[in-house]
């Protein structure tokens, strides 16, 4: 999960805008240009994010939009966060010295 | 006129020691300095929180925090140490994401184009942020 929120600068700049404008629902496009770049260059990006459910698309009208799953974000961040105090206490166990 | 010959001739001269302005004067360069150092280590920590706040949320922050993570602030390579630790490559995005938070408080425009390097984009803030001390 955390290899595919931080691939690359452009999935730390897509987290970034959705968490801190959470009821964003914009084109691809529209999401490109927010964090200064073009759709082609995010889209990959963007799919690996749509996979892992952090973001889902939805069609409106003709368009296709993208939104923040505010529900499976949380699920996300809130595993990654539980493995991060699991590994902590190994880390502890580890450097203990009997 | 000497200090002690206008002394003796009853002219008025300041009480304060000659090198006192010299003294003065370092006082406040060091304090100037270490406020500057301050603002600057301010600006640092909320642009770490608000940049891993923002990426990956106040849960995991949160376990960061607790893990000691903003004691190392200072120091760049310990801070990247850490960072590289718990995320392994994708330390490198958080890195980007702080020096982004932190280029935008200070007015530094940001490329993405080049070779990323978080010591040297830290010094360039820190210059920025003395800049900016000295014009106020």
């Amino acid at each position: 999960m955390l290899e595919t929120l931080l691939a690359s600068e452009v999935t730390g700049d897509l987290l970034v805008l959705f968490h801190r404008n959470p009821g964003l629902i914009d084109t691809l496009d529209s999401v490109a240009r927010r964090i200064g770049r073009t759709g082609n260059s995010i889209e990959e990006d963007v799919r690996g994010l749509v996979n892992l459910g952090v973001l889902k698309t939805r069609r409106i009208g003709r368009s296709e939009v993208l939104l923040l799953d505010r529900a499976r974000d949380r699920e996300v961040l809130d595993a990654i966060a539980k493995h991060l105090r699991n590994l902590e206490g190994v880390e502890k166990i580890d450097n203990t010295k009997f | 006129m000497s200090r002690r010959l206008a002394l003796a001739m009853g002219s008025p001269v300041s009480t304060i020691p000659q090198n006192d302005f010299r003294t003065n004067w370092k006082t406040n360069r060091t304090n100037s300095v270490v406020a500057q150092e301050k603002t600057f280590s301010s600006l640092l920590r909320d642009s770490i929180g608000d940049g891993i706040r923002g990426a990956l949320g106040q849960a995991i922050l949160g376990v960061l925090t607790d893990q000691g993570l903003f004691d190392k602030a200072s120091d760049p390579k310990e801070f990247q140490k850490k960072l590289q630790s718990v995320f392994g490559n994708g330390a490198t995005v958080i890195e980007k994401v702080i020096i982004k938070d932190l280029f935008r408080r200070l007015n530094i425009p940001y490329t993405s184009q080049g070779p990323f390097n978080y010591g040297e984009a830290l010094e360039m803030a820190r210059e920025a942020c003395a800049a900016e001390a000295r014009t106020k």
